[in-house]
């Protein structure tokens, strides 16, 4: 009797216990659509790992300018303040930057970015975040993302879950791929990025801040770095590096088994695809135009004729190709590979101070020249702080905050402002830092910027190195 | 006792017994020599590998210790901006509420699986192994939208029901075994001996379960512990937890920075196992064969 009643109440509660998994299960085939979109996007989440990244790019117009241009322009950032006070009209919300100032009074700033950098996150706590709590009474909580599609997908959930207002995201570091998804879902905040105080330190009509990997940013955005690709050797063993693939080809044939590169989809290894197609093309202007299936089986086939050529004497033979830069970085470090590459052309002089790379590092650019892009923060609509997120962003692009910035005692990262903009005063002082001994002077890094092929093109190569490289 | 059989004239029962079981006792001997090894081996060389590269700063092949010592990773480790304690403390309360949560949920049903036969038993256990099929993320994808609207999102409780997702199956599994070699007429027995339902439990049904019980939440615990993707996303990033300040670091991250933090990710888990070992030593049903090494 007892056991007979034992028993019909354990099997209630087991189906009690059922229903809640069931619900758990059940719930992910009632929104089918959530999957898919992660994975769309996790593909090319690939770029942003290595956005700490950054190129000087900009920089290299510090030198250039005259003592004439210098004194034309704005000499305090206060006046810079008071002229642009008009082109808060764009902005949605708020009519004035007092206003922003004063709805972020003493609220929280919650900024979602990658956070497998130590240096990075330190100097976005203590020069961005105490600056701006002390400053604007505006407290900065960094989320540290092991990807940005993360943030990407609870903004998109957070739409399917009709929150419109009060979402958990004020703020994403992003570039690419997740800043077209989210800008083509319309869940933007804006525009804003051209209507803060210290957009005038950017120059907007620059085609490679204006476009994110041919993506228009119409005020959606507004930049924090930059990124230029610089090649990476060990000058113990390679006393010369190749300066022309010809020459890469000839040294990989002469010395097997000690050169390698990423596989796409990974961003490095697709750049360095990029870079075969610029240098097959001769001209890369035709990639700055959408997708064209006849230019591009016009210059594929020597591409791959080109990667097929030196498989055979790659690392362990072509077999296999590390999938991450962290990989690559490590091959290179213990000498198994005496190349690799890297998104900052500073980072692999941060690597020899951190103890990564041997301090024989030294990196260089191909004749032909190498991609630069940059990267951005962003605001989504349902953000709860928009104006502390704008006050964040503002701060970034301070002339302050700049020279911190490309300070590579204090961070040491490429800039995206116009530094013509700036006072004499200022450019003497960035001009003095000590770029580390690996990296390229700012004009070398400057004559070789080459701008990112159109968003069109990139998965077709990418898709090309598979069918004919890999697989092949 | 040596291998060669004393000779002598009228060998005892005793000696004889203990002549027929010398091979197989060698053999448990050798066996449990080698399992002890290849989990030391397994086990602790990793973890010095971890120690060492914590505190190195140029560590390249073929070099076997560091060439260069720092204290650059820990002093990163434990600074308040690598939120390392902070993220310790909110892993701990969701690891244990989802602990408490699987209780609750588990117990009835490993009980029914473990002792009752039913018609479409079958089914009942494959739907409960059904999340250790589909991964949890992808439930988590609706969960989350779900959550949003109850206003579960970035809240403790909200994680913790999403981790329940992944450790139900691990507990059941665990207790429902623990459950089929207990008898219930024990129970019974204490129940006509005029005990009641609570010291029943007390002093019957505890006692028999406990240490599997212990291994079943240790499961559920660590399940919950090294929980990432679903984390995030119904923490909304905002609740943090150690392994989304651990896992940034990994594959690209500083390496010695990874090292220390991964430190501190096992040492709650080693240090569970550790106070724990003894009670799993009990010839216990589900762990009998790790508690004989």
């Amino acid at each position: 009797m007892l056991a007979r009643h034992r028993k019909r109440f354990s099997i209630l509660l087991l189906f009690t216990a059922l229903a809640l998994v069931a619900a758990a299960c059940g719930t992910d085939e009632a929104e089918p659509a959530a999957a898919p979109e992660t994975q769309a996007t996790t593909t090319t989440a690939a770029m942003v790992e290595e956005t700490p990244t950054t190129t000087e790019a900009m920089e290299e117009e510090a030198p250039a300018t005259t003592e004439a241009m210098a004194e034309e322009a704005p000499t305090t950032t206060e006046a810079m303040e008071e002229e642009m006070m008009g082109t808060m009209a764009d902005v949605p919300m708020y009519d004035t930057w007092e206003d922003v100032l004063a709805a972020a009074d003493g609220t929280t700033v919650n900024w979602h970015m990658w956070g497998g950098n130590e240096n990075l996150n330190s100097w976005v706590d203590t020069y961005i975040g105490d600056v701006v709590k002390e400053r604007y009474n505006v407290t900065l909580n960094r989320v540290p993302l092991g990807d940005t599609v993360e943030a990407v997908n609870l903004v998109l959930n957070e739409h399917q879950a009709g929150v419109t207002e009060g979402g958990s995201v004020d703020m994403i570091w992003i570039n690419g791929d997740n800043f077209k998804t989210l800008k083509e879902a319309e869940l933007l905040f804006g525009p804003w990025s051209e209507g803060i105080p210290n957009a005038a330190h950017v120059n907007w009509d620059d085609p490679s801040i204006a476009y994110d990997f041919g993506v228009s940013v119409d005020g959606l955005e507004s930049p924090w770095g930059s990124a230029q690709m610089v090649f990476v050797y060990n000058s113990a063993y390679v006393p010369e590096p190749p300066r022309t693939f010809e020459a890469l080809a000839e040294w990989v044939h002469a010395n097997p088994g000690l050169f390698t590169y990423m596989a796409p989809p990974d961003f490095h290894g697709l750049s360095f695809v990029k870079h075969m197609f610029y240098w097959a093309a001769d001209d890369y202007s035709v990639f700055q135009q959408p997708f064209d299936q006849a230019v591009f089986d016009s210059i594929a086939p020597k591409v791959w004729e080109y990667l097929n050529d030196i498989e055979p004497d790659l690392w362990r033979g072509g077999d296999t190709y590390p999938t991450s830069i962290g990989a690559l970085q490590d091959l290179l470090a213990n000498s198994e590979v005496y190349f690799g590459m890297s998104l900052n052309p500073r980072r692999p002089s941060t690597l020899i101070n951190n103890g990564t790379y041997p301090d024989t590092i030294r990196t260089w650019v191909m004749d032909t020249g190498t991609l630069t892009n940059k990267n951005y923060v962003t605001i989504p609509k349902n953000a709860s702080n928009p104006a502390g997120a704008m006050i964040v962003a503002n701060h970034i692009l301070s002339t302050e905050n700049q020279l911190i910035q490309a300070n590579p005692e204090q961070w040491g990262w490429g800039l995206p402002t116009d530094t013509t903009t700036w006072t004499q005063e200022e450019r003497d002082i960035l001009n003095s830092y000590d770029r580390g001994v690996a990296t390229l002077p700012f004009d070398v890094l400057a004559a070789a910027g080459l701008p990112e092929p159109h968003a069109s093109w990139p998965t077709q190569m990418e898709a090309g190195w598979i069918e004919n490289v890999l697989e092949a | 006792m040596t291998s060669t059989p004393t000779p002598g004239p009228a060998p005892g029962p005793d000696q004889a017994v203990s002549e027929r079981l010398l091979p197989e006792r060698r053999q448990i001997n050798w066996l449990r020599w080698a399992t002890v090894t290849i989990i030391v081996v397994s086990v602790v060389l990793p973890g010095v590998s971890l120690l060492l590269r914590s505190f190195a700063f140029r560590w390249h092949y073929p070099d076997v210790v560091p060439g260069e010592w720092g204290l650059d990773a820990w002093t990163y480790t434990i600074d308040d901006t690598s939120r390392v304690f902070e993220s310790l403390g909110n892993s701990l309360r969701i690891a244990l509420l989802t602990t408490t949560l699987a209780l609750l949920v588990g117990m009835p049903a490993a009980r029914a699986l473990g002792q009752h036969q039913f018609r479409g038993k079958r089914i009942v256990e494959w739907i409960l192994m059904m999340p250790i099929i589909v991964p949890a993320l992808v439930a988590a994808m609706g969960i989350h939208i779900v959550f949003i609207r109850l206003g579960l999102t970035a809240t403790v409780l909200g994680v913790s029901l999403v981790h329940l997702i992944p450790a139900t199956p691990y507990f059941v599994l665990v207790m429902s075994s623990v459950f089929a070699n207990y008898s219930p007429a024990l129970e019974e027995t204490a129940r006509t001996l005029g005990a009641n339902k609570i010291r029943v439990f007390r002093y019957v049904t505890l006692p028999a379960i406990s240490s599997g019980l212990l291994v079943a939440c240790l499961f559920t615990f660590l399940i919950s512990w090294s929980q990432y993707v679903t984390t995030v996303l119904i923490g909304s990033g905002i609740l943090i937890t150690l392994p989304m300040v651990l896992f940034p670091f990994l594959g690209q991250g500083n390496a010695a920075v990874a090292a220390s933090i991964t430190l501190i990710f096992v040492a709650p888990a080693v240090m569970v196992l550790i106070l724990t070992s003894r009670s799993l030593g009990r010839g216990s049903t589900v762990m009998g064969g790790f508690g004989k090494v």
